[in-house]
């Protein structure tokens, strides 16, 4: 009886196999854009992991000496007085950061790979190992230790022992930090006694860059999650199509005695089976997705916050298992209604089919109500909400509400339209566009979610590019840049340089951290060029003036932000209160930056002397001055570099930023113009019974197509039109609420009018191309089959 | 798996009957026990380097003030990775310190690990001191030595 059943069922599928074929490739879609995005996520976690756990960052709090590196005397020392610390070196290598530990007093985690092979222990330890993964490997040039490669080891990463890394770095008997154990014994004497020159740094928690990064992380999940739904528009609209079309076929069957509850756990198991077979499609799409973002990701990932991340993907389980599963989870809710239907229907109901239509139209009242207040709780989170969570609340609920709102919209403008029809034919147009909303409604929603992320997304980066373009104008205001390759250069060249140019400005920075954020601290010399091209967002009232008298500094915009940090606040540079003035934009800038004044720096961090110059100078002596410099330092290219190389350089990378954004939004686009062509395909096969009473009378069946080309592409410009200002607001939120969360700065919107034009052209088109086919099959319909409709009239 | 579980397995924690969990085989490079083996002591008292393991060991019986019956254990556990003789960190020389404490109704216990070679742990003979971070057993001479240990939950000071 099962097998009897069960191949009644799929002979569905064997008479529609273009459902079939959308129901999966919809599925696999779905998947596949959810799978790729949470592969890259995944491999960008296990780097972060992989960082955090090798490097013990961010987990555990430790010790540093004020005054550079710690003595190994003193290490020994905190032991013997019963502080269970741990050494870590850490130097460059190549240009490779090199870290070493040891293994043994490590809190736990905190190991170096796999250590499982004994010899390999005993190797580390009594000959030293250098352990990375084998891109890194590869970079590092030839040193005199054995190399092992290691993929669990973050990238750009070589660990080994402390003693190794002494050796290596020539930092014979010093320590660069400690790591302190979260356990420690319950007698200890205070650390200020043993040793008062050093710091205890708490564990890092909040602002982190691995929180930073999950803002990132979530914007990527966030376009996953947008595209799988436009994908389960269309996982539904199908299942639902196949529901109503099979009403006939179950009636048959439970009339023959099929028991309900095994019909609806066949039903349930041919698509489980679908959405499984769809599922692995997907995630082997998703896998080429992932593979082809992924270095992208990489260059965006360390050139917005500078932390490496892996650049090849591995197949992780965690995704592909996760992804599986929510394939199968979207087709059960998108069945969810279908299968309760089924369960509820009366044993000999009607199998007329157009009971989905009118179904729909009933509903149409409950989805107004909640696409409103979807989108009143929209502009309350957008007025009241803060933090990124509320952000990404505040666009799910105005993409969805928007969604829901669409065919009550389109319905009232095709009844308004229907008002000005001027003969019969035109009438029966609009009449019949409403009628076949329902069918289409699935479909034009993916569309207005896809279109209108379009939008807010392409006007985001935008926005921001043209604000950027704009910052570099104003922040590279030096003609020439120079770099020296040590202090003895760098102030002949200075002294060489003030005989001949209009101004030199050294640019010379210190890292420390700013209310525990990590940020750079400048010293530039007072000057025009600062006065003039570093715009405050924010200031006092003579904040440049007080700045260069050396009592208050500037801080960038992100820094203020993350820290909480207001102008007139104080903030303590090196063990010095400076009180904050002005806040300026700094975009594309990972970490936080304070400006001081030149005599201030060179108090605070006598040490450091400036190695790098801007030169102000007649751009036309440019060319001169570098041939110049040339012959008499003997300086190439890679120390020197004009303005216009440092903006297309950081063009560049800012471009590379946003090409997995761009990629991802053409793939929704894409699965969201499927859709359309999948509803219209559908519709034309179900559409022939309404068309053949207008055929009757005496319209051609060529004009007939020409009418649902004009209906394909009037429906998608309604939609389009609807998609603007529904993509000008997210895009508002993106800017305004999610780009703060995310990167610490907030930009201001501008409207690009030529590329929604662009957009609307392309939907329209898209539409119909979409319904070309569906139309020239109903063009081509013999009127036999359109006469059998009366015949076969039910 | 990390390495101070793989550590773990090295060290001759069990003394089971087929020896010391293997270290008590034969491995080329280390002495091993003559007999007669003629004793020098203060020497004695101090490591030896070319054997692979060996430990210093104490136990002890106190009763509290308030008649309340204490155990007390202290161990100090050498163990040489390789018979080579390496300087500071490339030492093979490894450390562990064990700890005990029993009550009528609890038994508190925790460990050290150190490297041979820094400092951090090692046995001196004369005057004799035998230690790891804080933890210590020391005295001028036999008859009054002071040990200590400590760690989360317990920590002890007795001579």
């Amino acid at each position: 009886m099962t097998n009897a059943g069960l191949l009644a069922l799929l002979s569905h599928w064997r008479r529609n196999p273009m459902q079939l074929f959308t129901l999966v490739v919809g599925l696999s879609l779905a998947t596949a854009l959810w799978s790729g995005v949470q592969a890259v996520n995944t491999e960008a976690r296990a780097s972060y992991d992989a960082a955090a756990e090798t490097l013990g960052e961010g987990m555990f709090a430790q010790i540093i000496a004020r005054t550079g590196t710690i003595p190994q005397e003193d290490f020994i020392a905190l032991r013997r007085a019963g502080w269970l610390v741990s050494p870590v070196v850490e130097g460059r290598l190549d240009g490779i950061r090199l870290i070493g530990i040891d293994a043994l007093t490590s809190p736990g985690g905190l190991t170096p790979v796999g250590l499982s092979d004994g010899k390999l222990t005993v190797d580390m330890i009594t000959r030293g190992i250098l352990f990375a993964t084998q891109e890194t490997l590869e970079r590092l040039g030839e040193v005199d230790v054995r190399k092992f490669p290691s993929s669990d080891v973050a990238p750009a990463v070589i660990l080994t022992d402390v003693g190794t890394a002494q050796i290596l770095l020539g930092l014979d008997g010093q320590i660069s930090r400690l790591i302190v154990a979260p356990q420690q014994p319950i007698i200890q004497p205070p650390l200020e006694v043993i040793a008062p020159n050093f710091e205890l740094i708490p564990p890092q928690s909040g602002s982190d860059v691995g929180r930073l990064t999950d803002s990132f992380h979530l914007n990527l999940t966030a376009f996953g999650l947008l595209s799988f739904v436009v994908g389960i528009f269309i996982v539904h609209g199908a299942i639902g199509l196949a529901f109503e079309q099979r009403r006939p076929v179950i009636r048959t069957l439970r009339a023959l005695g099929f028991p309900l509850v095994h019909l609806i756990a066949l039903i349930a198991f041919e698509l489980v089976g679908i959405s499984v077979l769809a599922g692995m499609i997907g995630v082997g799409l998703g896998y080429f997705i992932a593979a082809s973002l992924l270095p992208d990701v990489a260059a965006t990932i360390s050139g917005l916050y500078g932390q490496s991340i892996s650049g090849t993907l591995q197949f992780r389980p965690e995704w592909w298992v996760s992804s599986l599963l929510i394939a199968v989870g979207g087709t059960a809710l998108a069945a969810a209604a279908s299968l309760w239907r089924l369960a509820c229907m009366p044993l000999l109901a009607s199998a007329r089919p157009h009971a989905w239509a009118m179904q729909a139209r009933r509903s149409r009242l409950i989805q107004a109500v909640f696409a409103m207040f979807l989108l009143v709780a929209a502009s309350l989170l957008g007025w009241l909400g803060s933090g990124l969570a509320a952000g990404f609340a505040m666009l799910a609920a105005l993409l969805i509400g928007a969604a829901l709102a669409l065919p009550v919209i389109l319905d009232g403008l095709l009844t308004a339209g229907a008002r000005h029809a001027k003969s019969i034919i035109e009438e029966w147009f609009w009449a019949d566009t409403r009628q076949q909303l329902p069918g289409l409604s699935l479909a034009l929603m993916a569309l207005l979610i896809a279109m209108a992320t379009n939008v807010g997304v392409s006007t985001m980066v935008s926005s921001f590019r043209l604000t950027f373009t704009g910052f570099l104008d104003q922040r590279l205001a030096s003609e020439f840049y120079v770099y020296a390759d040590d202090a003895q250069q760098a102030a002949s060249l200075r002294a060489y340089l003030e005989l001949r140019v209009d101004k030199v400005l050294p640019i010379q920075s210190a890292n420390q951290d700013i209310r525990g954020l990590p940020s750079e601290i400048y010293g530039p010399i007072a000057h025009a060029t600062y006065r003039d091209n570093w715009l405050f967002l924010d200031a006092a009232p003579d904040a440049w003036a007080l700045i260069e008298a050396g009592q208050a500094a500037a801080i960038n915009e992100q820094l203020a932000r993350r820290a909480g940090i207001a102008i007139g606040d104080e903030i303590t540079i090196a063990g010095h209160p400076f009180k904050v003035l002005g806040i300026y934009g700094d975009y594309g800038n990972p970490i936080g930056q304070v400006i001081i004044t030149e005599a201030k720096f060179a108090a605070l961090f006598p040490e450091i002397s400036p190695l790098s110059f801007g030169v102000r100078i007649d751009p036309s002596r440019v060319t001169a001055l570098s041939l110049d410099l040339g012959t008499h330092f003997g300086l190439t290219e890679v120390n020197m570099i004009n303005q216009a190389g440092i903006k297309a350089f950081s063009l560049a990378v800012f471009d590379r930023t946003f090409t997995v954004t761009g990629a991802l939004n053409i793939l929704t686009l894409a699965v969201a113009g499927f859709a359309i062509l999948m509803s219209l395909l559908t519709l034309a096969t179900m559409r022939i019974p309404q068309l053949a009473p207008i055929w009757a009378q005496g319209i051609s069946r060529a004009r007939l197509g020409r009418l649902e080309i004009v209906r394909a592409a009037l429906l998608a410009l309604l939609t389009t039109a609807l998609a603007l200002p529904l993509g000008l607001s997210l895009a508002w939120t993106l800017l305004a609420v999610v780009n703060v969360e995310a990167f610490g700065w907030r930009l201001p919107l501008f409207l690009f009018p030529l590329d929604y034009a662009r957009l609307a052209v392309f939907a329209v088109v898209a539409a119909v191309i979409a319904a070309l086919w569906p139309a020239t099959k109903l063009a081509r319909t013999r009127p036999a089959d359109l006469l059998k409709v009366f015949a076969n009239e039910r | 798996m990390n390495a101070r579980v793989f550590l773990l397995l090295l060290w001759p924690i069990t003394a089971s009957a087929q020896g010391f969990a293997g270290l008590g085989t034969d491995v080329d490079g280390f002495s091993s026990p003559q007999r007669p083996a003629q004793f020098d002591f203060p020497i004695d008292h101090g490591p030896h380097d070319d054997y692979r393991i060996e430990w210093w060991y104490l136990t002890a019986n106190l009763e509290g003030l308030d008649g309340t019956p204490y155990g007390l254990q202290w161990t100090l556990f050498r163990s040489a990775l390789t018979s080579d003789v390496g300087k500071g960190w490339s030492s093979p020389q490894l450390w562990m310190g064990h700890a005990a404490v029993t009550t009528p109704d609890a038994h508190f216990v925790t460990e050290r690990l150190a490297r041979g070679g820094i400092g951090q742990a090692g046995v001196q003979a004369d005057p004799f001191e035998a230690w790891i971070d804080d933890w210590q057993l020391v005295g001028p001479d036999f008859a009054t030595l002071t040990v200590t240990a400590s760690g989360p939950d317990f920590a002890y000071i007795w001579s």
